[in-house]
């Protein structure tokens, strides 16, 4: 038993010795200066001994420094502080909507009063390493309203959308295409400053669409709906492009694609332009 | 009864002694053998600097001139530290070590991470020792934290390694 216990003790030894820098603690060095004075009036030599103590703490050795060939030099230091950008898809929205309607018989549309609302709440970014670019996604809605100018409303007729003009004796006080759309972008934006610019596509899913038109018939108001579904692309694709500054931009949308189905309704390629608050 | 107490006292002091003694790394001594030497540059950077972009709490490195004898010495210590570590990259050419990344456990506090780097060039040789709260997973994310660091000495920037 004695052997193991001065064993353990030897190992014990061995291993403290080997755990050096464990602990750095102050250091006191205690000076003693002896002075000798001279009695003017005895002329004796007096011998006075004076006992100071000085603290010296060690240095940090986890300063921060830069050595040189040995040489210490001083230094600055900076850190480039990422700039985080956000994007600028979400806000609310409104623009005025057109399309070509030279082909397109007695579809003539009332800018005026055709509007897009947009209401964006959703937005996934991604910035490009550390530069000013981000890819930009996210969710939003948009609700279209087109109203339009001749007495025809839009109406699917053998599976074929087209505008029907009204039976005669009608005239419709109003005529119009709702469409409303849930959106997903995918963007390019850039910044620099208050300034931004992005573009890129969006999807259009479409949840809601109708043609309706409002008349009046011996003073009494009809408001009749003249088809829901109106062969309207289900999944639509448009271009956009978004010109600011801080949370005001302007936007625009062009579709390259009919907005309706081929060969079951009008050739209809809508463009938007509108303003944008950025929230 | 009294040998049991004393033997489990000596027991416990080797062990705790034993986990002390862990936190000394051999590479530790190339810093003050090469880095006031002709050629060399030795940086360390503590938390005051590094905590305003990264989670690197301390970092020293040491470029020096690279000759046999440095290089001999460098890659014999470097084997006793990383002997049992975790060796979280490295690139041997000619069965050399021309660079390694090595993760050689916590600090004697336990929670702090204790990193190696190693970079052998024709004529440079770099060594740098880190320590950090993060798994060694996240070093090279926190590494390249370090090129946001702006060093200027006599107007020109250090560039961290």
């Amino acid at each position: 038993m004695k052997k193991i216990v001065v064993f353990l003790a030897f190992c014990f030894v061995v291993i403290s010795a080997n755990a050096d820098e464990i602990v750095l603690q102050d250091t006191i060095v205690k000076t003693v200066q002896i002075i000798k004075e001279i009695n003017r009036n005895t002329g004796d030599t007096v011998i006075v001994s004076m006992t100071e103590t000085q603290e010296l703490i060690p240095k940090d050795d986890n300063e921060s420094s830069v050595l040189y060939n040995g040489s210490t030099y001083n230094f600055i230091f900076s850190w480039n502080k990422r700039k985080s950008l956000s994007s600028h898809w979400t806000g609310f929205g409104m623009g005025f909507m057109n399309y070509s309607d030279k082909d397109i018989p007695f579809g003539k549309l009332k800018m005026s009063s055709s509007h897009n609302f947009t209401v964006n709440l959703f937005d996934f970014h991604k910035q490009i390493g550390k530069t000013n670019w981000l890819f930009v996604s996210g969710i939003g809605t948009e609700w279209s309203r087109y109203h339009f100018d001749d007495n025809a409303a839009l109406t699917q007729v053998n599976g074929v959308t087209s505008f029907v003009p009204a039976p005669e004796g009608v005239n419709y006080k109003s005529t119009k295409l709702l469409a409303y759309y849930i959106t997903i972008p995918l963007l390019l934006e850039y910044q620099v400053s208050d300034f931004h610019i992005s573009g890129g596509v969006v999807g259009f899913f479409k949840y809601y669409s109708k043609s309706q038109v409002k008349y009046y018939e011996n003073d009494k108001k009809q408001v009749v709906n003249m088809g829901r579904d109106l062969n309207i692309r289900p999944i639509d694709m448009r271009l956009r492009l978004q010109v600011g500054i801080r949370d005001v931009s302007v936007y625009g949308y062009y579709a390259p694609f009919s907005m309706f189905e081929k060969d079951k309704g009008p050739d209809l390629n809508t463009y938007t332009i509108g303003v944008m608050l950025g929230i | 009864m009294k040998y049991k107490v004393l033997m489990l006292y000596c027991l416990l002091q080797i062990v705790s002694m034993s986990a002390l003694a862990q936190d000394h790394l051999n590479i530790k001594s190339i810093f003050d053998k090469y880095g006031k030497q002709e050629g060399s540059v030795l940086v360390q950077l503590s938390s005051d600097i590094l905590s305003q972009g990264s989670n690197i709490t301390f970092y020293k490195s040491l470029i020096m001139n690279n000759d046999v004898a440095k290089e001999r010495d460098v890659l014999n210590l470097l084997k006793l530290d990383i002997d049992k570590n975790v060796i979280v990259s490295e690139v041997k050419k000619n069965g050399k070590v021309e660079s390694g990344t090595y993760y050689v456990g916590k600090d004697k506090s336990g929670k702090t991470g204790e990193y190696i780097l190693y970079k052998n060039k024709p004529d440079k040789i770099t060594i740098v020792y880190l320590k950090g709260n993060f798994p060694p997973a996240r070093l090279d994310s926190e590494l390249k934290k370090l090129k946001d660091l702006f060093i200027y000495v006599n107007d020109k920037r250090l560039k961290i390694q």
